[in-house]
């Protein structure tokens, strides 16, 4: 028995590629039940999203495995047999875990600790539990990436930080003004880029937007997406008054505001703080106007360098995430060698040791001194009796492929487990 | 005094340094790590305290505010205390390295400077003290609490302003947070500092047959009163803001340290009592 894991990322195919094998949930049902059809496979999960599409499998022969899911694959997607040979990588056992866990801990994500992946997974999961298409291996595989992933995000920061432009600008609005649900936007230029801060900001709480723009029409357009009031440019100055935060964007060959401007602005508001970002190339504020007490003025390029030192801050988080995976990597193939076939026999021979010596021990002063020896014997030919069949069929059971399903049956049936282990 | 004493005289500036370095190392790493260690380590530290006030008491009869020392050490004690209300309050253990390391600071120049154990004068027998210089030093570590605030308040500030957030952004909660939490504290701070001070004026008029009598100590504590009432009204009707006011907080604080200090080693002060 062995844990493969078939498939391919955005590191190692093209979007091209990537596309053409990606399942949906409409034909996900129907991918189970063919991957299932496949010889030698007992067990399998499916896991697509836009940046991978991998098979988790339990399998008794790789190989024929591996052939018959590449052969599923051709039958179900129609691609060509040389795309799916030159595509796809292959992880086995150890491998394959450790793959698993470092999917769902987002290290192996295009960006790096993005946590989304994590509820595809347990979504490919669920589908794949629904479909009866999962056993006891996966069922414990999936269970255990699913604490790796929650480890890893608590215990490195690999999610920490924003590393898109909006997200930053809202990172850094959260740390000048507490409650963003009461504090005012105002949005210069009516485009996707003030837009898309303005979202971000919307999804953080903030609720009062004015939009000014050139041509007023765009403005109400973008203000009534957002729940606000559009102006035209020409009242930037009494729009201004009301805002603490300023977001600009706009076409406009100069600078919109300059430092005088904004230190007038400044007293009229009693030096209360604002946070203006000038997402302008070229910019619509004076740069000078960041020397202005209590104006925080980020431009583009201030923002994409946090962006990517956060980037680089997630993958510098990598190695630690490696380490607690390594860590469970290991606990998890420890439960799997403990399925295998001749401990299972050892322990629950001495299960049943065990117990007859307990009850023999309770009896044995009951008994005529002259009968507690064939008493004992007999209650040793008792459970050698009971325990022959068992241990045959179990040790036949590799032939088959069978064993460690029995092997779990039966450490679940008689508790040969440490509680807690399962 | 008894060996409880002198016990309690190493145990509590080690553990207030402990529980500092518990939070400092939270702080440093910053690892998301529970922030309930620090906390029961605050917790016991703070009971520790309140367990040798209640041995002095049982002891002497008397309540251990008397001598600089034991002031210093009851002011690490309400530093504590203040700091775990806003600890739960704010939900977040990033101020603790500062404040508790301040306690931790005062713990150890107490311990240094240990207290005498002569009589205590007859003036100091009235219900009026206990109110008097328990008002004033809880004061104090509102006010203490407050210059926390605001020296965080001036490091977020610099790294906003400068345009490149990095080790104190990550770290702590917002500057209106902070400008707050350093207003609320003052505005705390000068209430209990008014009712010390008119206690103690009453308190003087009783035992001395006088309210007020241009004591240095008298005289500092009129100028702290002075420099908050000040920071509250250049908040509200100067219209000041942001790192302005956090510098006046901090320039206010160090004018109590130097009450403590340098007004105690080297003016004579009726607030003097114990000769050591």
């Amino acid at each position: 028995m062995m844990i493969l894991a078939v498939g391919h990322n955005h590191e190692t195919a093209p979007v091209s590629v990537r596309e053409r094998f990606a399942f949906s949930g409409e034909n996900l049902p129907a991918a189970l039940e063919g991957v299932r059809g496949c010889r030698s496979v007992t067990e399998s999960v499916i896991l697509s999203t836009c940046n991978r599409n991998e098979i988790y499998t339990v399998v008794e022969d790789p190989e024929v495995a591996r052939a018959d899911i590449a052969e599923f694959l051709h039958d179900f997607h129609q691609v060509e047999r040389e795309l799916l040979r030159d595509s796809l990588y292959h992880y086995e056992q150890e491998g394959a875990v450790e793959h698993l866990f470092g999917v769902t801990a987002g290290i192996d994500s295009m960006v790096v600790g993005e946590t989304q992946v994590f509820g595809q997974v347990k979504d490919a999961y669920d589908a794949a539990h629904t479909s009866a298409a999962t056993g006891p291996v996966l069922n414990r595989l999936f269970a255990a990436s699913f604490e790796v992933g929650k480890r890893v995000r608590h215990r490195t920061r690999i999610s920490e930080g924003a590393i898109s432009v909006s997200s930053c600008a809202v990172d850094l609005a959260r740390k000048i003004f507490t409650n963003l649900g009461d504090r005012s936007t105002l949005l210069i230029g009516a485009g996707d880029t003030t837009e898309r801060t303005a979202a971000a900001l919307l999804g953080q709480g903030v609720r009062r937007f004015v939009v000014a723009n050139r041509t007023v029409e765009r403005a109400a357009a973008l203000a009534d997406r957002l729940g606000g009031a559009g102006v035209p440019l020409e009242r930037l100055p009494e729009a201004l008054r009301q805002a603490d935060i300023v977001v600009s964007s706009t076409a406009a060959p100069g600078y919109l505001l300059g430092a005088e401007d904004i230190k007038s602005l400044m007293q009229e508001r009693r030096n209360a703080p604002l946070f203006v970002i000038d997402l302008s190339v070229p910019r619509d504020i004076d740069p000078a106007t960041r020397h202005i007490h209590n104006v925080f003025l980020y431009n583009i390029d201030d923002l994409s360098a946090i962006a990517e030192d956060n980037r680089a801050r997630r993958k510098g988080e990598i190695s630690q995430a490696g380490d607690i995976i390594t860590a469970e990597v290991s606990k998890f193939m420890a439960w799997l060698s403990s399925l295998a076939v001749a401990p299972t026999v050892v322990t629950l021979r001495e299960s049943f040791e065990t117990v007859r010596a307990a009850e023999f021990d309770r009896l044995r002063h009951k008994l005529p001194p002259e009968t507690q020896e064939r008493v004992e014997a007999f209650s040793r030919q008792l459970i050698n009796k009971l325990l022959h069949n068992p241990s045959t069929e179990i040790k036949r059971s590799t032939r088959r492929g069978e064993d460690r399903y029995l092997s779990y049956a039966i450490r679940r049936l008689f508790k040969l487990d440490e509680p807690g282990d399962d | 005094m008894g060996s409880a004493a002198e016990i309690f005289n190493v145990a509590l500036p080690s553990l207030y340094g402990l529980v500092t370095g518990i939070y400092l190392y939270r702080f440093l790493r910053d690892d998301r790590a529970p922030s309930r260690p620090a906390r029961t380590a605050l917790l016991a530290t703070i009971g520790v305290h309140i367990l040798a006030i209640v041995l002095h008491l049982g002891e002497t009869g008397r309540f251990p505010l008397a001598s600089g020392g034991e002031g210093l050490r009851f002011f690490a004690l309400c530093t504590a205390i203040v700091y775990l209300y806003l600890e739960i309050r704010i939900r977040t253990p990033a101020m603790g390295p500062f404040i508790i390391g301040l306690a931790f600071v005062f713990q150890l120049a107490a311990s240094v400077r240990p207290t005498p154990s002569v009589a205590l004068p007859a003036v100091l027998e009235s219900g009026w003290f206990a109110v008097h210089a328990g008002t004033a030093i809880l004061s104090f570590s509102a006010f203490a609490i407050a210059t926390a605030a605001s020296t965080l308040y001036v490091l977020l500030y610099r790294e906003l302003h400068r345009g490149r957030p990095g080790f104190i952004f990550r770290r702590i909660p917002s500057l209106e947070a902070l400008d707050e939490m350093s207003l609320r504290a003052v505005r705390l701070g000068l209430m209990l500092l008014t009712i010390g001070i008119a206690t103690g004026a009453l308190w003087a008029k009783d035992a001395w047959g006088r309210y007020w009598s241009w004591d240095p100590k008298e005289c500092t504590s009129l100028t702290i009163w002075l420099v908050y009432v000040a920071y509250l009204w250049v908040r509200t009707r100067g219209g000041w803001s942001g790192k302005r006011v956090a510098y006046f907080a901090m320039v206010g604080f160090a004018l109590i340290v130097f009450t403590f200090v340098f007004v105690e080693l080297v003016f004579h002060t009726e607030h003097r009592f114990v000769a050591s």
